[in-house]
Order: C-alpha cells, then sequence, then structure tokens
C-alpha cells in the first residue's frame, strides 16, 4: 500500500526528472524537491495562517488574562482555552493536519531518494521491482556524481592543502539552514511549553539532520538543504518573515503579551 | 522567587526520535543485508562470503572447517564470490573497500589490498601472476599474486559488480557504465570497447566463438572477442542480471521479469522458454542434461536442457539470487537472509544432502 501509493510514484517521478536533466541526480534531487513543496503549497499556506492566528490569539489580553487566572488550576485553564478557540473560530487541529498529511510525503520522499541511488546488489534488485515501464533501463544506474560528490556516499571535501582531513560541508550547510529555517518559521508562542519545545526542536533539529547528513548519503544532505532553503524562500514571498530574528539569540520563542 | 524548572520536554524529543526512526526506516536499508552470498568451491572445500565472513565448508558434510575473521567484526561484510587461486589462496573484496588474501588452508590472512575507494561487489580473477579485482569505485585493480602490491589499475565510468573474464592475454571487463571493455591482461591497456545500451553486472561468457554478456538494457548481447562488434540480441521482458549458462549448442539464462530460456548459439533463436515465478537473478547452473533455475523468491528448479521441462523444484528459507553451483554429486544453493546459508542438493531429485548454518 505505501510503495504503491507514495514510494513508487515518487521514485518514478524522480527517476523521470533524472532523465529529462540529462542525467543528473543532484539536479532532479533539488528540482524534485521544489516540486513537491509547490504541491503542498496549498497546506503550507494553510498551516501558516493557522499558526498566526493562534499566535495572534495568544497575545491577546484574554488570552494573557486567562493565563494568570488559571495558572495553578490546568483543567480549567484547558477548558477556558477550549471555550476562547470556540468564541474566535479557532481549530486547533487546522495547524497539525496539513503537517500530519506531509509527512508521508516527506518521508516517501526520502524513502525514493535513498532508494534510487541503489549502491548494493539488494537496493538495485528492489529499484528494479519498482520501476515503471516508461522509464528507460538504460538509466540505470544512476550517475551519482553531482559537483565534487558522490551523492551515494557520505560527503567530504578534500582540499589540496589539507589532503588528509575531509571537510562535511554539506552537514555544515543541513545544520545551518535548519537552525535558520526554525529560527525563522518557529513563531513565538505565549504557551510557556510550547516555548521550550520549540527551544528543544530548534537546537536538536539541526544536529539530528547534522547527523543523518554527516553518515548517510550525500544525496539526502541535498534534499535537506535544498528543502530548508525552499521553506524559506517560501515563506518570506509570503513577506512574514523577519530576518532580524536570525541575529537574536536566546529566549526569542516567548511571544510577549501586547498591551 | 519561583525556581525555574530545566526538564527536557519529552514530547519534542519522542517526536524527534520517532522520525529519526521513521527516516531510517523509510529508506529499508535499516534490516536488509546489502547483498547475497559469494560461494566458490576447490576440490573438496566450498568457500562462502557472507555479512562478516567467510566459511570454509567441507564438501562431504558441510562441517565448517574455518572463518575470517575467526572473530566477526563489525566493519568488514563480505558478499563477492571468493577467488580460489593456484597456489591456495582465496581472494575476494570486503564493503570495507579492502581486499584480502587468506590461505585456504587454514583460513590466515595473508595480504591485503586498501587503496580503492569504494566497497568490492563483484568476486577476482587470476590472470596469471595477477589478480584482477573489480570495485564500485570504477576501477579494475590488478594485483600481485604474491604480495597484493598494485602493478596496474584501469578506470571506468561506473561501479565495476562483476568478475572479469580471462581469456589469455585478454580482459574483458564488464562496467555498469553500459560498456564492455577488452583490455590488455598484462599491461591493463584498452584494446576495444562496446556499449551495449545497459548496465553489465556478471561476467561475460565465451561460447562458440563468441563473447555472451547479459545487459539492464537490450536482454542477452552475443560479440565478436575480437573486435567487440555485436553479431545478435535476444531482447528480454526485464533485466537480464546472471550470465548465460552455456553447452555447445545453447546459452540458457534467465531475466528480472522471471523468464528462463534457451536460445541457439548461433543466432540467438528461441528453443524454449518457461515462468520462473519469481525475478531470475542468479545465473543457471549446467548438469548433462538438466539446467538448474534459482529465483528471488527461493525456489530451485530444474528443467530439461532438450526442451525447458519441468524435471523438480524446491522451495528455499530465503532468496537465493547466488549462482547455483554444481560441483560433482552436488548441486550447491547459497540462501540470503536464512537461518542455513548453505544447502547441498541432489542435482538428479533435490533431495538436501546436507545444509550449512553457521553457528552463532
Amino acid at each position: 500500500m505505501w510503495d504503491t501509493v507514495i514510494l513508487d510514484p515518487m521514485i518514478n517521478s524522480l527517476l523521470w526528472i533524472y532523465d529529462l536533466l540529462g542525467n543528473n541526480f543532484g539536479l532532479a534531487i533539488i528540482v524534485f524537491t521544489a516540486l513537491i513543496r509547490l504541491v503542498t503549497l496549498p497546506l503550507t499556506l494553510q498551516q501558516q495562517r493557522s499558526t498566526q492566528k493562534m499566535q495572534e490569539m495568544q497575545g491577546s489580553k484574554a488570552w494573557q488574562d486567562m493565563q494568570k487566572k488559571y495558572k495553578d488550576d490546568k483543567q480549567k485553564l484547558q477548558q477556558e482555552q477550549l471555550k476562547l478557540y470556540q468564541e474566535v473560530g479557532f481549530n486547533p487541529l487546522s495547524g497539525c493536519l496539513p503537517t500530519l498529511i506531509q509527512l508521508p510525503i516527506i518521508f516517501g520522499l526520502y524513502g525514493a531518494i535513498i532508494r534510487a541511488l541503489a549502491t548494493t546488489p539488494t537496493q538495485l534488485l528492489e529499484l528494479a521491482n519498482h520501476i515503471y515501464d516508461f522509464i528507460p533501463s538504460s538509466i540505470i544506474p544512476l550517475n551519482s556524481q553531482f559537483l565534487y560528490m558522490n551523492l551515494g556516499q557520505p560527503e567530504r571535501l578534500y582540499l589540496s592543502f589539507l589532503p588528509n582531513i575531509g571537510i562535511p560541508v554539506l552537514t555544515i550547510l543541513v545544520v545551518i539552514s535548519t537552525y535558520f529555517q526554525n529560527k525563522l518559521m518557529t513563531p513565538p508562542t505565549g504557551d510557556a511549553q510550547g516555548a521550550q519545545m520549540g527551544k528543544v526542536m530548534a537546537l536538536y533539529m539541526p544536529l539530528l539532520l547534522g547527523y543523518f547528513a554527516y553518515t548517510l548519503a550525500s544525496g539526502l544532505a541535498l534534499y535537506f538543504v535544498a528543502s530548508n532553503l525552499l521553506a524559506i524562500v517560501q515563506y518570506a514571498a509570503t513577506g512574514k518573515v523577519d530576518f532580524k530574528k536570525l541575529l537574536s539569540f536566546g529566549a526569542n520563542s516567548t511571544a510577549k503579551p501586547k498591551r | 522567587m519561583a525556581r525555574r524548572s530545566h526538564r527536557l520536554p519529552w514530547a519534542a524529543v519522542g517526536v524527534l526520535l520517532v522520525a529519526a526512526l521513521l527516516l531510517t526506516g523509510c529508506s529499508g536499508a535499516a534490516l536488509t543485508p546489502s547483498s547475497w552470498p559469494g560461494v566458490a568451491v576447490d576440490e573438496g572445500t566450498a568457500y562462502v562470503a557472507s555479512n562478516q565472513a567467510v566459511y570454509a565448508i567441507d564438501l562431504a558434510n558441510g562441517a565448517e572447517r574455518w572463518r575470517f575473521p575467526a572473530e566477526p567484526d563489525r566493519a568488514i561484510a563480505f558478499y563477492a564470490p571468493p577467488l580460489v587461486t593456484d597456489d591456495g589462496l582465496i581472494i575476494l573484496g570486503g564493503f570495507n573497500n579492502t581486499v584480502y588474501a587468506i590461505h585456504a588452508s587454514d583460513g590466515r590472512q595473508a595480504w591485503t589490498f586498501a587503496d580503492a575507494k569504494d566497497r568490492y561487489v563483484g568476486g577476482a580473477s587470476q590472470a596469471g601472476e595477477l589478480i584482477l579485482v573489480p570495485s564500485s569505485d570504477h576501477t579494475l585493480y590488478a594485483l600481485q599474486r604474491a604480495s597484493g602490491a598494485l602493478v596496474w589499475a584501469f578506470e571506468t565510468g561506473a561501479p565495476l559488480w562483476a568478475a572479469p573474464l580471462v581469456d589469455g592475454e585478454v580482459v574483458y571487463l564488464p562496467s555498469q557504465d553500459h560498456t564492455l571493455y577488452a583490455l590488455e591482461g598484462r599491461t591493463g591497456k584498452l584494446l576495444w570497447s562496446e556499449d551495449l545500451g545497459g548496465a553489465l553486472s556478471d561476467t561475460p561468457v565465451l561460447a562458440g566463438g563468441l563473447l555472451l554478456a547479459g545487459t539492464f538494457g537490450q536482454g542477452l548481447i552475443s560479440l565478436d572477442p575480437r573486435t567487440g562488434a555485436p553479431e545478435w540480441a535476444v531482447t528480454t521482458g526485464g533485466w537480464v542480471w546472471g550470465n548465460p549458462a552455456v553447452d555447445d549448442a545453447a546459452a540458457y539464462f534467465g531475466d528480472l521479469s522471471g523468464a528462463g530460456r534457451a536460445v541457439s548459439l548461433q543466432d540467438g533463436s528461441d528453443l524454449w522458454s518457461y515462468q520462473a515465478g519469481g525475478d531470475l537473478v542468479a545465473s543457471p547452473a549446467l548438469g548433462e542434461s538438466s539446467v538448474y533455475f534459482a529465483t528471488a523468491a527461493g525456489v530451485v528448479q530444474a528443467r530439461s536442457t532438450a526442451d525447458g521441462a519441468p524435471l523438480w523444484e524446491v522451495t528455499m528459507a530465503g532468496p537465493v539470487n547466488t549462482d547455483p553451483l554444481l560441483t560433482g554429486d552436488r548441486l550447491l544453493v547459497a540462501v540470503a537472509g536464512g537461518d542455513v546459508l548453505l544447502a547441498a542438493l541432489d542435482p538428479a531429485t533435490g533431495a538436501t544432502r546436507w545444509t550449512f548454518a553457521p553457528a552463532k
């Protein structure tokens, strides 16, 4: 079911783009990531609208008063929050739902890149059983070379004056772009627990993706970088991005109450 | 003053861990072996390379004689078919980019070669005093048999996953860059090359004055070994992964659409074919009047060479993508991913003579 509905169409789209782009897998990953971002744009916009609405609500006087009034009674606080959601016509699920719908797409994209690269006999045999008839077998095996990288191997850059030290350039880019994406796109929240969670995600997510980029095929690292940069560009296009946030370090994720 | 809590928000940590598991799990690579076992035999011993060890197994009863390395080493994984040399060495490359030479008598290491930049999938070949080892880093390494020292290297445009064929002074090298190369064995100098339109993942075969190669593109192709000029081709419904087994008149091979077939060596015309019911990755083994196919679903099938009539079939406990080997009165079948690694079958009936399951 997963293979038929998500993975196979993605693998074959990726291979088709690879064929169209003259057998450049790095470019195919970037274009494919951009197309996926385009297809899921309505969901992303809905999620952003929902986040903005939530943010406005959390900055309101009614919300702040409620936090103070019921700070020692969490159950009552939750009831009052739900009441406020109903009053302003806000559905808290409207923020998570687009994310949940996007998750299978993200995992599918990841799986498609891994399978298409097929650097071992088992992987290549697996790939053979997922390729549609219209994909020419002459493109197999994929050319995994992109710039100086082998996209099927973890990336390291060796400079002529440092021949024994491999610099993980893509890993560094993954960590930085994930950090920037989190920093720019995570809105401030009035909820202390949410703020703490945001901080942990902002710190650990770049490290986790950086670890993947350092240890797994560099095709994935390229996907992480492309995805992060495209997400930032997409967000910037909505006019809401505040690049000053990049220079602020420390407790920035808790919204100050509006006076 | 209120005390500030510094506890980790476990929900966030949980989300990250689940994401990590899903991401690594989605690739399917975490649990699946990277390849299938490689097998070779000499007079009394079978050598099986599978995952972290090379096993020497007594052909008479399936007992383990030795294994290399003696203690498991997580840094090493072997899948290439071992090469048994004239002077009693077992030579094969590992997934750790290193070639190992081991004494066939007791499994002691003789030498290693660690210059390659990628893993070894294909087996090595012997050309006199040279050992030719194809690497996934696109390069064929020619090493001194006695010491493992590099003599020459020949680079192609894609990974090399199959042992070269040595015929006298000429080496025929199949590459995944769709090209079959003919090289001068002593120096590695290119004699000719021919683009066959699809990746080549197994060793070509010389038969009836023709060079036969299976490809991922156009099926089975025959070439003039002196010039590389194509003679005839058999178009197939799926990739031809293994090489054909040949006798005086016919070539027997299978493809990934599950079609097993026999074609005339003279012009490639169909003699017979059948549906095996699973991907045919392994090259078939040829007996006196039978040909043995093995499917990725683990079914071993014996067919009559004359008309393809079924003789017997047995189902193993895992995929069989390794070429079955006929040695004396045993058909050796290596199984991937099961407890039993190697089984010796009776070629006449398919009955099991013995099995070998490595002690853990």
